[in-house]
């Protein structure tokens, strides 16, 4: 720790005048008795040590950032679209493996997102454009992950758990809402027969 | 000036300890001043707060300089080292007996005078903190017939440290010449052209700062030892004095 050292000249009223070992006659705020004669020793961190905190932080920062966009698995859906998935379970590559695939990556944006909330969109999205029919969903919507040369079997299949889980959840998603639509009609339906009859 | 360094105040406390034990009480007089500032710093120190002679902290102080120097021998090393063992163990039997704040113990006062440092040299810490605060206030009154003070002071230091440099020259300069400073002294004035002339000394400097000099001079020039290192100009690396003009 480097630090002005000096005498104290004066010290009223919470003010305090040390003349430093430069000959500099300084002001500074000292929050402890200290008297007129006192030696002064302000602990104050070294440039250098601010110079070494910032190279850290910001190799800490590159790594982080190379880290985060390195490609860790790579998830094919649906024979369409290929996703670079990173150590935690984020897309951070996606690539279009035909027509469909492009189609589908100019409507959504999936980097930086979890890969079962890609996957939902994915299928979300492949239903509205009718490319998928609910029935097909899981005969016409393969899910496969597979690693990058580093052979970790076990992050393969959490992988694939989580893409599962995605597509499952769109899957539910359109359930409630076809569920829901029947019903509305179903409503509808008698709504009209009760008119007829009242008629 | 007469500033008694801290070899000097003790020298004098071990001899007017002496006259007062061979019966010449009236020797007390002459160490009383620099026995209460003493006492009073290990009180602060003691208790991690300030203490006036007027505080209640402060009130034991002639008891124990006396008990003191009744039971003191010299077989038991330095005086002020007896007598700050002294007045802080009279301390903390005061903070402790004090209802007001039970809670005080050992442990909870000032870290510094029990921590590893052995207690001869924080007693000694305090006698060289006397003796500087002594030169300190006799600095001040030099600077009273210049209407300079310490405030003041901070804001004509120069910042940088090659123009403090300089203007740190200039003032040890004059100091070593007898006329300029006696003139400097006596008009409150720099004589600028003979600076000029004689040291090639720039002529914006000593506009600039010259109550800064006037007062780094005067620390030269009193020979005010503990203050004199702070002011003695200090060339860097490469840097070279300007030559004196014939």
């Amino acid at each position: 720790m480097a630090g002005i050292k000096g005498i104290v000249m004066e010290n009223k009223n919470g003010h305090t005048v040390i003349l430093t070992q430069q000959g500099e006659f300084r002001r500074v705020i000292i929050d402890k008795p200290i008297e007129v004669g006192e030696l002064y020793y302000e602990h104050s961190i070294s440039p250098w040590k601010y110079a070494l905190a910032a190279v850290v932080i910001m190799a800490l920062t590159i790594i982080g950032t190379l880290d985060f966009f390195s490609v860790k698995a790579y998830a094919q859906v649906s024979d369409s679209l290929e996703l670079g998935v990173n150590r935690w379970s984020r897309v951070v590559t996606t690539r279009a493996l035909d027509d469909q695939g492009t189609a589908l990556l100019q409507q959504t944006n999936l980097k930086g997102k979890k890969i079962d909330v890609a996957v939902e969109e994915i299928a979300d999205q492949a239903v509205v454009q009718g490319d998928l029919e609910q029935e097909d969903t899981w005969k016409e919507f393969p899910l496969q992950a597979s690693d990058k040369g580093n052979k970790d079997q076990e992050f393969i299949e959490r992988v694939e758990q989580h893409m599962n889980k995605g597509l499952q959840k769109s899957i539910d998603k359109r359930k409630s809402n076809n569920n829901s639509d029947k019903g509305l009609k179903k409503g509808q339906e008698k709504n009209e027969n009760k008119n007829n009859k009242d008629n | 000036m007469d500033c008694p360094d801290k070899i000097q105040i003790n020298d004098l406390v071990k001899i007017s300890v002496q006259r007062y034990q061979a019966g010449e009480k009236e020797a007390l007089d002459d160490i009383y001043q620099h026995l209460t500032q003493f006492c009073l710093r290990v009180i602060s120190k003691t208790c991690g707060k300030y203490i006036n002679p007027d505080d209640d902290e402060a009130g034991i102080i002639s008891n124990v300089i006396l008990d003191a120097l009744d039971k003191y021998n010299f077989d038991r090393g330095s005086f002020t080292v007896y007598l700050g063992q002294a007045v802080r163990n009279r301390t903390i039997d005061e903070l402790r007996k004090e209802k007001r704040r039970p809670s005080v113990t050992v442990s909870s006062l000032d870290t510094d005078i029990l921590s590893s440092r052995t207690e001869e040299a924080v007693f000694e810490d305090i006698i060289d903190d006397i003796a500087r605060k002594q030169e300190i206030q006799a600095f001040e009154q030099l600077l009273v017939p210049f209407e300079l003070d310490f405030g003041e002071l901070v804001n004509v230091s120069p910042r940088q440290s090659k123009t403090r440099v300089q203007a740190q020259r200039a003032a040890w300069l004059i100091a070593q010449d007898s006329e300029l400073s006696s003139y400097v002294i006596t008009k409150g004035m720099l004589p600028h052209k003979l600076l000029e002339k004689k040291f090639n000394l720039n002529r914006s400097i000593l506009d600039r700062y010259r109550k800064y000099i006037i007062a780094a001079m005067l620390i030269h020039v009193h020979s005010l030892g503990y203050l004199k290192p702070y002011v003695l100009p200090v060339l860097e690396e490469g840097e070279q004095w300007l030559e004196l003009k014939e």
